[in-house]
């Protein structure tokens, strides 16, 4: 292990003793003087399970004040460097702290007036300085982490002990908009902040690691989200919608009868019949829903919300290429892609209209790229293999009579319930259990 | 000055163009000698109407790929008086030319050099220059907030040596008074600022050289292959990726026989790329996810010949890999602005640590600028952005690469280099 030096050995071992398990440097060929300083190092969990899991340990961060801006905040977040897992395709790669990596900085970007945290396709620009210099200049990776939910991340070089500023650029949302956000977010903005790095912020994350008892370690379920801590408690936590909060008719999966699980995501699903499709489609259809003159037209007009989130957290999965094929009896009607989207209530979900649908028709939909955002531990074997989903538009699905989609369905307060649905509408978030560690 | 100390001779000769100057130049004579530089045309001998007519005297490797000079200077100079140039501005700048023409070879072994004029230039006039559009640079991509070279003029000077470089430099504009033995009768500093000057080199070896440099932003473990040319470690510039010199060509009007050109100058985000990205990650974010899997490139490019290994089927499913494999490579992207199977830009970037960090000076040659614009596009992706891969993340290189600077310039034929007119005179 040639790892930059981060903490003295005697702070490491401390926090090491508190987990009980054993010094993953004793067999450090060096040992570094009491001065020396080292960053962590964490255990590696042997075949750890294709699903969400409980990790090693808690991450011990700290929280910086919120930046406000016109249109959206940012909160940043350091820690000392960490392995995480970059993706491209199916491909999930280990990333260990380089040599030259002193920390790992993180942002939330999110929007105060609706408490939304928001996917930034863009990405964020990210230059550390240190008496005007730059030490280093980053496009942050897209990340989910159990602790974090979803964020922006990465190990970061820095020069030595002092004061750094860190300049944050954010670029327009690109993808769609709805409902209350179609003109927003439009520019980008500049924020910065300053940080200390020294001795002192070294102890304090460190020591804050918690670890999990080591029989703990990859059992299914995942770490409390940091929002349930008090020091870090104001940090906003990308949380999908609940079932109640998701308007209209919910598809499930046949053999469940929940909503339908992929590579451990859960798949909320629903239609949303007009007028409140409207309000998605962005336009007033009026008249001219579409296909309406059409003869062969059955079904009705319908707003698709396909909501896929990580179990027991519900961090919204972004960075995905999904698309639906509709048919009817056999015949194909439509094969269309979904479109990442961020609506101002139920946040990130990937949508699209469709004109015609119709009870029992059959909905299939391919996952034909899983989430391309970087994970952190817990995280990297789940949401990878993800294998279409069959849904069949039940007979709830009135489509344009219908216009009480939401009231119908219970809220679901922290999203490990599993209730019975009412009328084939409603489901829950697809977790066995309520396998959430309760690590001390 | 640079010191010698801890560097090889290569590293030594990249680090003296990289300080430029006179005091470079004699440290550079001082340590290596005065090599044999061959001299140039002799009263009555004339060179290639087209400035940019370099492939016929660069070196070719093994597939017929064109091998880029290795050292090159920019110099960015603004006319010091207002308005209108004059003919004695012009004679100042053709005599300078002339003399660099005399005292070096026109070859990679001497000098290789062109002159190009900024639309700011032509704004003097109040008019375009005929025939051609040259609109002034703007920010290409949502991400970038460049600045612009504006100046009227961008020299770029490229030779194998050093020492041509430098020495062609300090006659320019140090006022040294001898270049390869000829004697230089007038510098242009009496009539031209020089706003800044930039280097670069490219080339097997000279990157992974540059480690031994500690320039912040390399990766302190070394792992730029030694035989890559460039910063991100593999070869690019293949035959059948570049656009040919008729291609680039402008074909009517005052300036046919130029073409333009376009500079844009980035950093790059050389440790992530090395450190976090496996070799088959960059090999897909450069080439394809099919370059990848298939295992086609080799650890630097050595496994290709004299074309990227781009199918005509890959480049058209570009879209369907961002929404299958999550990720789309670089060259693939770019390859769907080729028109009729051909290639528009004619790419002759180098690598620079202008600045202190690692980075590269894109200096590509197009018959108009709009063709850049639509190549970039092609590079950028945005259609892309949303269907398996986001508009940086997994989007070919982009999530790496910074943008600074942009310019735009027109290289005129050689006979109108020297100040023209916007109708072609002089
Ligand atoms: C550090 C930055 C860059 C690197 C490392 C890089 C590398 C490469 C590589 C390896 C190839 C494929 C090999 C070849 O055939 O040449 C390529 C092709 C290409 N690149 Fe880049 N490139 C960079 C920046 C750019 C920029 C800024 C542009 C601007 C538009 C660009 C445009 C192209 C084009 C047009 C092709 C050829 C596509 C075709 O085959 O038609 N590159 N590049």
């Amino acid at each position: 292990m040639n790892r930059r030096r981060f903490l003295s050995r005697a702070g490491l071992v401390g926090s090491l003793a508190v987990a009980g398990c054993s010094d993953p440097t004793e067999d450090n060929e060096e040992t570094p003087t009491p001065e020396e300083e080292l960053v962590p190092e964490f255990p590696e969990i042997e075949d750890p399970p294709d699903r969400v899991y409980l990790p090693t340990h808690r991450e011990g961060m700290e929280a910086y004040e919120t930046l406000s801006g016109d249109e959206v905040a940012v909160t940043p977040m350091l820690t000392y460097p960490h392995p995480f897992w970059i993706v491209d395709g199916t491909n999930v790669e280990r990333v260990e702290p380089s040599e030259d990596d002193d920390v790992h900085l993180m942002m939330t970007v999110w929007d105060e007036g609706t408490g939304i945290v928001l996917p930034m396709d863009a990405g964020l620009h990210v230059e550390v300085e240190r008496d005007g210099e730059v030490v280093a200049e980053r496009v942050p990776w897209p990340m989910l982490s159990q602790e974090m939910g979803f964020h922006f991340g990465d190990n970061v070089p820095l020069d030595g002990d002092g004061t750094y500023e860190v300049t944050v650029t954010t670029s327009r949302i690109n993808i769609a908009k709805t409902r209350g956000y179609e003109e927003r977010f439009e520019d980008g903005e500049r924020f910065s902040f300053e940080f200390e790095f020294d001795e002192a912020f070294r102890h304090r994350v460190v020591d804050r690691i918690e670890w999990l008892d080591e029989e703990r370690w990859g059992e299914e379920g995942a770490l409390s989200p940091i929002t349930d801590s008090e020091e870090t408690g104001d940090v906003p936590y990308a949380r999908a919608p609940s079932t109640g909060e998701v308007p209209g008719t919910h598809l499930l999966d046949p053999e469940t009868d929940e909503p339908a699980t992929r590579g451990d995501g859960v798949f909320l699903t629903s239609l949303v019949g007009s007028p409140e499709a409207e309000a998605f489609f962005g336009t007033d259809l009026g008249d001219d829903l579409p296909g309406e003159d059409e003869e062969e037209v059955v079904g009705e007009v319908a707003y698709l919300i396909v909501s896929p989130r990580s179990p027991y957290n519900e961090v919204p999965l972004t960075e995905m290429a999904l698309s639906v094929d509709h048919s009817r009896e056999g015949d194909d009607l439509a094969e269309e892609d979904l479109a990442q989207t961020i609506d101002s209530e139920i946040g990130f979900h990937y949508g699209l209209s469709l004109d015609d649908v119709a009870v029992g028709d059959d909905l299939s939909i391919a996952i034909e790229t899983p989430p391309q955002t970087a994970r952190h531990q817990g995280y990297e074997t789940a949401f990878v293999e993800m294998p279409d989903i069959d849904l069949v538009v039940p007979e709830a699905w009135t489509g344009a009579e219908r216009d009480d989609g939401v009231d119908d369905t219970e809220g679901t307060d922290d999203g490990v319930d599993d209730e019975e649905a009412e009328d084939g509408g409603n489901g829950g978030n697809g977790g066995d259990e309520d396998a959430r560690g309760d690590e001390e | 000055m640079t010191e010698r100390a801890g560097l090889t001779r290569r590293g030594y000769a990249r680090a003296l163009v990289a300080a430029g100057g006179i005091g470079a130049l004699s440290a550079c004579l001082d340590e290596f000698g005065e090599r044999e530089i061959p001299g140039g045309i002799e009263e009555g001998e004339e060179l290639p109407e087209r400035q940019h007519a370099w492939n016929a005297v660069c070196e070719a490797d093994e597939d017929g790929n064109v091998r880029s000079p290795r050292h090159h200077v920019l110099l960015s100079l603004a006319l010091d008086r207002d308005g209108e140039p004059t003919d004695e501005d012009r004679a100042l700048l053709e005599g300078a030319l002339e003399t660099l023409e005399r005292a070096y070879e026109w070859s990679t072994d001497g000098l290789l050099f062109t002159v190009g004029l900024s639309p700011s230039y032509f704004e003097r006039f109040g008019s375009e220059p005929a025939g051609v559009e040259l609109p002034h640079p703007t920010a290409l991509t949502d991400f970038e907030e460049p600045d612009f070279d504006e100046a009227d003029l961008l020299l770029h000077l490229a030779s194998d040596h050093e020492q041509a470089v430098l020495e062609a430099e300090s006659a320019l504009v140090e006022g040294h008074d001898e270049v390869n033995g000829v004697t230089v009768e007038r510098g242009l500093e009496e009539g031209f600022s020089l706003e800044f000057r930039r280097s670069g080199f490219v080339g097997e070896g000279l990157p992974a050289e540059k480690q031994d440099d500690d320039v912040r932003g390399i990766p302190s473990s070394d792992p730029i292959p030694e035989e890559a040319p460039f910063f991100m470690g593999f070869r690019s510039g293949f035959r059948e990726s570049q656009a040919t010199e008729d291609r680039v060509t402008i074909e009517g009007g005052p300036f046919a026989g130029g073409t333009t050109e376009h500079l844009s100058s980035m950093t790059i985000q050389l440790d992530v790329w090395y450190e976090q990205d496996t070799h088959a990650q960059r090999v897909a974010k450069l080439f394809s996810a099919e370059h990848a899997r298939e295992d086609v490139v080799g650890e630097y490019g050595e496994s290709l010949s004299d074309s990227s290994g781009l199918t005509e089927e890959r480049i058209e499913a570009t879209a369907a890999d961002a929404r299958t494999e999550g990720v789309v490579g670089h060259a693939q992207k770019a390859a769907r602005a080729r028109e009729d199977g051909e290639p528009l830009l004619l790419r002759r970037d180098f690598n620079t640590v202008d600045g202190g960090r690692p980075g590269l000076h894109f200096l590509c040659l197009q018959r108009e600028i709009e063709e850049f614009v639509r190549v970039r596009e092609a590079m950028t992706g945005a259609d892309l952005a949303g269907n398996g891969v986001g508009q940086t993340l997994n989007n070919g290189i982009l999530q790496y690469l910074f943008v600074n600077r942009r310019g735009n310039f027109l290289l005129p034929p050689r006979s109108l280099r020297a100040l023209p007119t916007p109708d072609g005179e002089w």
